[in-house]
């Protein structure tokens, strides 16, 4: 892996639903042609692995499933991890996949180099065990993908 | 004395589980090991699904167990297809096998058991006072990651384990580059077996079933031969007549019997019924951890972590040894082992696929790993059985509760509750897997 290399990795469970949707995300990518620079990996549910993989970069881009808890899914959404706490703290609304926020704590503990992390919430409807995407999950992939091919152009004055 | 204990959600262990214990005048009157988890039914996932989809599936059940996932899969499905692998792929199959072995048990031991003897909350507050330790646990963890991403293409998910064999060989390059990361852990090894020599490990003994795979030649994880003590020697095909399920009123995982008793299964087990055939280092390492061996302390499970941590990576040195002595080396490094090129594993071939039953059966880190699958002449799976280490020690984990608590009743109810708890995760039970598969539909 490259430090300088832009990472975007997908976080979830394909067999459990929309919980899959970043997953879906990166096989669709990978696909496509992307810049030299950006890594793509199918980050599945790595858990502590996520540790080795986040340390080995300086700038991030996870898509991972998030389920609304109030007026239901919206649109795709950009934070940043700080956020990410926050918001389950106010319980706005939150992240299947707890996991990001442990190790993102447990490098922390660890006095680890935390690379600049964007994450990418698809909304999700369904986290419930069976293979495919709902209908409204479905929805949101196209646009997902288009925001990567975007960000990850070095032709966008984005933060990447 | 009266003591309710309701201890919601045990912390660090895999997954979410409760154990609801009411107490009253010194008597057990409810004992509980209750899983809340939502199954993932992933039984009914693989049925209805062609055969070559099955392992791919399964490895996406458990992030942490997906070689043995996705071992026991292709086992299942090459027996029901009669396809016999090569001896280099099931070579490279225990490389695999022993490196999840080996990251599981790491994993466990720094991250949810650690804690514990440091009596700290959580990994959070021991990687603030004893960072050198956790960051050990995480350099021999990406060890095993290595291993995987080297050999499969990936950390997680072995995408590359298929039918067969593998999707894309590895090479000799690759092999020697398995051997640097195995020998580079050597000392974070040796140093992880100090750090266990010094912990305390509680004193309470309880003879049970202990079942593992076995086999006369070697240290058995990839295959083997039902055993435990008390029962003869079963065929993995015949694995009902040694083990049955039953469904339990409060738990959505059913739990799992031998004859009339509960079983313990996992690194314990093993050690009990195959120690004979642990690598020398190995052996060394059960001595130093005062693990005599037949031993039916539960707690001492963790020890046996440690001791089958070390066996992994002297036991993957020797089968690399294995697989160079046997492959002629290549005249430059990075080619691809001339005979395991071509399409012999790549897909499987129609002609190939028939109707059958197959049974694939693997030491997973937790324990013994069961899949089953039939399928019809097009090679679409008509059924699926599958069985997973944890739902296999539920049933001991609450019989070794109930043995304690009347030797711990005296202490303060936070260290009922501790101990408790130690003795739990001391199964290293992973409850997101774990739940089995009742009769549930779902609409895609």
């Amino acid at each position: 892996m490259n430090k300088e290399s832009l990472l975007v990795i997908g976080l979830g469970n394909l067999l459990m639903g929309d919980d899959g949707a970043g997953i879906y995300i990166i096989q669709e990518l990978q696909r496509r042609r992307l810049p030299d620079h950006v890594d793509l990996i199918d980050g599945g549910t790595a858990g502590v692995g996520l540790v080795d993989i986040l340390s080995s970069y300086r700038r991030v881009i996870v898509i991972d499933a998030i389920a609304d808890q109030g007026s239901g899914p919206s649109d795709i959404r950009l934070f940043s991890p700080d956020d990410l706490i926050l918001r389950e703290g106010e319980g706005d609304y939150s992240i299947h996949d707890v996991e990001l926020t442990s190790i993102l704590s447990l490098m922390k503990s660890l006095d680890m180099v935390i690379p600049d992390i964007t994450i990418m919430g698809i909304p999700a409807v369904t986290m419930t065990p069976g293979m495919g995407l709902s209908e409204v999950c479905r929805r949101f992939i196209p646009e997902g993908i288009a925001l990567i091919m975007k960000m990850t152009n070095p032709l966008f004055s984005t933060p990447f | 004395m009266s003591h309710d204990i309701h201890l919601h959600h045990i912390t660090r262990i895999e997954g979410h589980g409760n154990i609801v214990l009411n107490i009253r005048e010194g008597r057990i009157e409810e004992l509980r090991l209750e899983i809340v988890e939502s199954p993932r039914f992933f039984e009914v996932m693989v049925k209805g699904r062609h055969i070559t989809e099955a392992p791919h599936i399964t490895s996406r059940i458990c992030g942490i167990c997906a070689i043995s996932h996705t071992s026991a899969s292709v086992k299942a499905c090459e027996a029901a297809l009669g396809i016999t692998p090569s001896e280099t792929v099931v070579l490279l199959r225990k490389v695999l096998l022993n490196a999840e072995t080996l990251q599981s048990h790491i994993l466990h031991l720094y991250l949810l058991v650690a804690p514990d003897f440091f009596r700290v909350g959580s990994v959070i507050p021991l990687a603030k006072t004893h960072p050198d330790i956790v960051k050990r646990g995480l350099r021999l963890k990406k060890t095993a990651n290595e291993i995987c991403r080297i050999l499969v293409g990936r950390h997680v998910h072995p995408i590359g384990m298929t039918i067969g064999g593998f999707t894309k060989m590895p090479t000799q390059k690759d092999l020697q580059e398995v051997r640097k990361v195995l020998e580079a852990a050597i000392p974070d090894m040796e140093e992880t077996v100090r750090l266990f020599e010094g912990l305390e490990i509680p004193e309470f003994n309880r003879e049970t079933r202990y079942c593992s795979l076995h086999d006369e030649g070697e240290y058995a994880l990839y295959d083997g031969t039902l055993y435990s003590k008390d029962t003869p020697l079963t065929e993995v095909t015949q694995y009902r007549e040694f083990i049955t399920e039953e469904v339990i009123e409060y738990s959505t995982a059913k739990h799992v019997r031998s004859g009339d008793n509960s079983i313990m299964v996992g690194a314990l087990a093993r050690l009990n019924n195959n120690h004979a055939h642990l690598s020398p280092e190995a052996k060394e390492t059960a001595a130093r951890l005062s693990l005599s061996l037949p031993c039916t302390n539960p707690f001492m499970n963790n020890a046996a972590q440690v001791v089958e941590s070390v066996h992994c990576i002297y036991d993957s040195l020797r089968l690399l040894d294995l697989l160079f002595e046997n492959t002629p080396l290549p005249p430059s490094s990075g080619t691809e082992f001339k005979h395991l090129s071509g399409t012999e594993f790549n897909s499987v071939p129609p002609k190939i696929i028939r109707a059958g039953l197959g049974v694939g059966v693997v030491e997973a880190p937790r324990g013994t790993l069961y899949h089953e699958y039939g399928v019809d002449e097009r090679g679409m799976i008509q059924s699926v059985n599958c069985i997973i280490p944890t739902a296999q020690n539920l049933a001991n984990i609450e019989k070794d509760i109930r043995a304690i608590v009347p030797m711990i009743l005296g202490l303060p109810k936070e260290e009922i509750e501790r101990t408790l708890e130690m003795l739990t995760r001391a199964y290293d039970p992973c409850i997101s897997c774990s739940t089995h598969f009742l009769e549930v539909k779902f609409v895609e």
